[in-house]
């Protein structure tokens, strides 16, 4: 089981609003604690010397022909490093909400 | 008279394309004509771009009649599903808070669709963000099922699903993270596959799980989803985790042997009702299946009770980090009412808050708030550390069983789709994709094909898994049902 979740400090965490109003919140935490005590089943496997699988494919050991990386995970295809062109200031900021086409805008952070 | 395009192969349609039997202008009017007929009830599309669609399909044809060389889906219509970036074209995954945002460039999928000559009609709707397994969280409005309107075509790849089998596409792109290609495939009465991790090129795909994460193909046959495969696969120098493997080919694709698989299956899974009546179908398909080939193994799973908590925890994490990029400044609207909030440093929280409070929908916000709770101090190794250990404990035992069989059979869905509106407790929507998530943890292929109909008429899937690149095998497999069954040929009325 898991202990109480404090659901002020996940939304915190997260960049969430708490729910309003706040009888609501009540029932999300509840709900929550309910979805973790079911997570929490997983503790029944015995895990002891068993090394985290962060993602699936690292049985695969053969070097990939024409890559000249090895990276952590042995296979993937990395290209050269070598300087390409990107994305055009005013294309990568066209989509944002508040720009200068150059920059994305944001509110003050500074007094 | 129109040619019959809903009834017959994308391989056989696009050879008449290529040979100028028939037009490809013809064959995407076709698909315009049934959107238009039933996109207002099915809701399966959100955005269709006609007009380039169909002048596309011109251009394709009047290369033919050029006697210019065409791609090998010459005036193919095809659906994107909303979370593969198309360029300059509305790209929401079904989510207010990309509303507005038209990508600058196209998915690697996409691209690699277009070269082929393939036409793109649209994009799909689905679960917002590919969080759900009903394509009824969409920010849009829910997808209704072709089979019976007041149901849903399953999730997320929802909209892809219904599109083909209302006939309103001969193919879609979908994307799977537990099951959202084989599942809504399954319901929808179609033909999905999931690749191999790493096979597809997911750049251009809005991330939701990374490492669980795949694009694949939805069509109406085996031999379809083969062909299409072939064009997308490869390496890309935009994702480093897909692989240089040797180049897929149709013919690759679907010449295996099939009298010499093993067959496994897991009698667990039929076993105290679990899976339902709804899977007597499926039972029965493993037995024709078996009979086909070269002999029927039973397996055993020691992690089948805890495959849904360690994937939903693992998923819900790396969403809640995925996610963090949707913030009101880069890509997405803004929504922040300028109130005052006191502080100048606390205003750009506020508008961070305020944004993904009204943008993201009522699960996508729950799925975070779990992925935070997982990944926090204090949680991190009874959850994340946790769910990743047994992760490779699961994969490790399903590679072990690839040692002595092919192919593994198994359910796709617990049951019939659920009726729309129907109250569904979440957990139990969470422990209903436990036969598909196995896939995803491990980086399996996966497949799913019509294999029958439940007592009300609605469709049923049967799910075909294989070893780590092994797709020819499902295929090839898959095939050959399908030349001894016809379940696939049918259609919604």
């Amino acid at each position: 089981m898991t202990g109480p979740i404090n659901l002020e400090t996940l939304c915190e965490l997260a960049r969430l609003p708490l729910p309003e109003p706040e009888s609501a919140r009540g029932e999300l935490q509840d709900e929550l604690q309910r979805t973790l005590d079911f997570f929490g089943e997983i503790a029944a496997i015995e895990t002891s010397g068993v090394e985290p699988l962060i993602q699936p494919l690292d049985v695969d050991p053969a070097p990939q022909p024409g890559t000249t990386h090895t990276s952590l995970m042995g296979n993937a295809s990395l290209r050269d490093d070598v300087v390409v062109h990107g994305m055009d200031p005013s294309v990568a900021t066209a989509n944002a909400a508040e720009t200068d086409g150059q920059y994305f805008l944001v509110p003050r952070v500074l007094k | 008279m129109m040619a019959d395009f809903a009834g017959r192969t994308l391989v056989d349609l696009s050879g008449d394309v290529r040979s100028g039997k028939i037009l490809a202008a013809d064959w995407v009017r076709f698909c315009l004509a049934r959107i238009a007929e039933s996109n207002d009830t099915l809701t399966a599309f959100l955005a269709v771009d006609d007009q380039a669609a169909i002048q596309n399909a011109e251009a394709v044809d009047a290369r033919i009649r050029r006697g210019d060389k065409v791609g090998p889906l010459a005036g193919v219509p095809v659906a994107i599903k909303d979370n593969i970036s198309t360029a300059g074209i509305l790209t929401t995954c079904a989510s207010r808070m990309l509303e507005r945002y038209r990508p600058a460039f196209d998915a690697t999928v996409v691209e690699r669709l277009k070269a082929a000559d393939a036409i793109v009609l649209g994009k799909t709707n689905m679960d917002e963000f590919a969080m759900g397994s009903t394509s009824s969280s969409s920010a849009f409005g829910p997808v209704r099922n072709p089979w019976d309107r007041e149901r849903t075509p399953g999730g997320s790849s929802g909209g892809s699903a219904a599109a083909v089998a209302a006939g309103m596409a001969a193919a879609a792109i979908g994307s799977d993270t537990g099951g959202s290609i084989r599942q809504p495939a399954a319901w929808c009465g179609i033909s999905g596959i999931k690749p191999t991790w790493g096979r597809v090129s997911r750049h251009g795909l809005v991330a939701y799980a990374n490492s669980l994460d795949q694009i694949g193909p939805m069509a109406r046959s085996a031999g379809d989803l083969a062909t299409i495969l072939s064009m997308i696969s490869g390496s890309d120098q935009h994702d480093a985790t897909c692989q240089q493997k040797p180049e897929l080919v149709p013919s690759g694709l679907l010449n295996v042997n099939t009298r010499e698989l093993r067959i496994g299956w897991l009698p667990s899974q039929f076993e105290n009702g679990a899976a339902g009546d709804a899977n007597l179908p499926v039972r029965k398909a493993i037995d024709e299946i078996g009979g086909e080939c070269r002999g029927m193994v039973e397996l055993h799973s020691r992690y089948q009770s805890v495959l849904c908590g360690v994937y939903y925890i693992i998923a819900m994490s790396q969403a809640s980090s995925n996610l963090g990029r949707f913030d009101g400044v880069r890509f997405t609207a803004r929504f922040a009412d300028n109130a005052d909030p006191g502080d100048a440093s606390d205003q750009l929280d506020a508008m961070y808050r305020q944004t993904r409070g009204t943008g993201f929908g009522r699960e996508v916000r729950r799925r975070i708030l779990l992925g935070t709770f997982a990944l926090s101090a204090g949680a991190y190794d009874q959850f994340f550390s946790q769910a990743s250990k047994v992760r490779r404990l699961v994969r490790d035992e399903l590679l072990d069983m690839f040692r002595d069989v092919d192919v593994i059979l198994s359910p796709v869905t617990v049951g019939p789709p659920p009726k729309l509106g129907e109250k569904v407790d979440r957990l139990r929507s969470y422990r209903a994709d436990s036969f598909t998530v196995a896939a995803n943890l491990a980086g399996l292929p996966a497949m799913s094909v019509p294999c029958g109909m439940t007592d009300e008429g609605l469709p049923v899937g049967i799910q075909m898994i294989a070893a780590p690149w092994r797709e020819d095998l499902l295929l090839s497999l898959g095939q050959r049902w399908q030349q001894m069954t016809d379940w696939h040929l049918r259609r919604p009325s």
